[in-house]
């Protein structure tokens, strides 16, 4: 009686263990099929962080601004002003992204008293999201009073920036990370298009159109999140941008790298090099576009 | 005391008559091959059935036993196992042995104080810590006409080595100078294709833990 029951019991958990497997292959078979569908690069859970680990510092842009001798624009900035109007965590993530890169573009410029009012505001976005912990206001308020410790600056705000981001990946709220990223990266296109208009440079033309590969990243980034519709909407926003960069033409040279010794430096000299070939009206529809974006951002 | 024994046979002879001593001997031999008999069926009759026994009346004990028996068999073998598995970890610590509080963050900070004085803006650090069986590697976007650079810091006797691959997949960089067998500490690379490209940082010779800290810095 007992082999019975026994027997009964091991078909019937058999049973019910396939049937849940068959329910979990079928979900994974349903989710491969929709991204086979849609043609593009499967990214998971896993691999967001490291899509989030490439996406390059809005610093590099706001440093060419710089470099190029281009005065500091305080008009081009977001307003701390404008940080009521920010009541849902989607516009609090973006624009705390948009803070973040304008306090970087001040910071570079040394314009202490534009980056604490700024840093104001990435504070609030920040403990809006309840992420404000991670975010050494006092510090960085002090460095940012003292002009020569502007590396010191640099380093802890880009520090906690990805600490913060490292945060929300650890409390399953990466969506938020996704929307800080385009928020800040949307922020220095806004910036570098807007000076280029003004003053053309070669240096960051060639900048901006290199911004295709980062571009792609993030729509790959958004494309994750897209059954949320305010993320689905911001998505195909970038898709509409990213139509306006492949206009742009790009010529590689191929070549052999080679590594030599400088001072106890190994100096990679790097063969081969890519060119790009951007015309004005291109520019001017890039320019366009990343500003109806940003302007919907901060509004 | 063979006087004694001889005496007492002859008073023996002289005061019983021979059949009756014969009769004595005969009976007691008898007495003796029946006794033998006797003790020589019982023993094989014990023999026999104390195992026919041991199966059907003792037979739960047996169980027990066996149990008992296979229960410390697999005690022995459990322990063996342990042994065996201590003398890995031990084999294991030797090749990789653990490095107790390491402090990463120590060593970025170590590299950005020298950042300064060279031009270089910090970007990313890299925190280096945990067992070597395989490389830590990230990837990062670097933009057209940048100057990058990636320094490290790490214990002494480390032989830590960087490698930078291209966005093709390809080494164009590493750290470690096979033809002089010398390490260094840094890469610079002037970017001319934007793309991204992976750093792999790995223990070139020996397996011990990463304790070491890495910056990726830039200038225009």
């Amino acid at each position: 009686m007992k082999k019975v029951f026994y027997s009964f019991l091991t078909i019937s958990l058999c049973f019910i263990i396939a049937c849940d497997n068959d329910s979990e292959i079928s979900q994974v078979a349903s989710d491969t099929t929709k991204r086979v569908k849609s043609g593009k690069e499967a990214i998971d859970k896993k691999t967001i962080k490291e899509f989030v680990d490439r996406i390059p510092s809005p610093m590099i842009i706001s440093s060419i601004i710089k470099d190029s001798g281009i005065d500091y624009d305080q008009t081009l900035l977001n307003s701390v002003d404008n940080e009521s109007k920010y009541v849902i965590e989607f516009k609090q993530a973006l624009n705390l992204g948009v803070f973040s890169t304008d306090l970087g573009y001040a910071n570079i410029y040394e314009k202490s008293q534009d980056a604490i009012n700024l840093l104001v505001g990435v504070k609030d976005m920040a403990d809006n999201l309840k992420i404000g912990q991670y975010f050494e206001f006092e510090k960085i308020k002090q460095l940012s009073k003292s002009k020569d410790k502007l590396d010191e600056l640099l380093q802890l705000t880009e520090e906690n920036l990805i600490n913060i981001n490292n945060k929300l990946y650890e409390q399953d709220r990466s969506d938020l990370t996704v929307l800080i990223i385009t928020g800040g990266w949307v922020e220095v296109m806004y910036l570098a298009t807007q000076v280029v208009q003004k003053k053309p440079n070669k240096d960051l033309e060639q900048m901006i159109a290199d911004q295709k590969i980062v571009l792609d990243q993030i729509v790959q980034l958004l494309d994750y999140y897209a059954s949320q519709s305010k993320m689905r909407d911001l998505h195909d926003e970038l898709v509409d941008l990213q139509k306006s960069f492949e206009k742009i033409k790009f010529t590689q040279s191929e070549g052999e790298s080679k590594q030599v010794e400088k001072e106890g430096t190994v100096v990679v000299e790097q063969g081969g090099s890519e060119q790009a070939e951007m015309s004005k009206e291109t520019l001017n529809e890039i320019t366009t576009k990343v500003a109806a974006i940003r302007n919907k951002i901060i509004s | 005391m063979a006087r004694f024994i001889i005496r007492a046979l002859l008073y023996l002879v002289l005061l019983f008559p021979t059949k009756i001593i014969f009769n004595i001997m005969k009976n007691i031999l008898i007495t003796l091959v029946f006794a033998f008999i006797v003790l020589g069926v019982g023993f094989a009759q014990n023999k026999n059935t104390q195992p026919q026994q041991n199966k059907t009346d003792q037979k739960s004990t047996v169980q027990k036993d066996n149990k008992t028996q296979q229960q410390e068999a697999k005690k022995q073998e459990e322990k063996k196992q342990e042994v065996k598995k201590e003398e890995k970890k031990e084999v294991k610590k030797e090749l990789n042995p653990r490095i107790e509080n390491c402090n990463p963050t120590g060593y970025v900070r170590d590299i950005t104080e020298t950042l300064k004085s060279s031009g270089y803006k910090f970007l990313r650090s890299y925190n280096l810590e945990g067992p070597s069986n395989k490389p830590i590697q990230h990837e990062y976007t670097l933009s057209k006409g940048t100057t990058y650079a990636i320094r490290i810091a790490s214990y002494v006797d480390s032989n830590l080595k960087v490698t930078l691959y291209d966005p093709e997949g390809r080494v164009i960089a590493s750290t470690y100078d096979s033809e002089n067998q010398k390490f260094y500490p840094s890469i610079e690379i002037l970017c001319h294709k934007t793309g991204v490209y992976k750093i792999s940082f790995e223990h070139h010779f020996n397996k011990r833990d990463f304790c070491g800290g890495a910056v990726l810095c830039f200038k225009r």
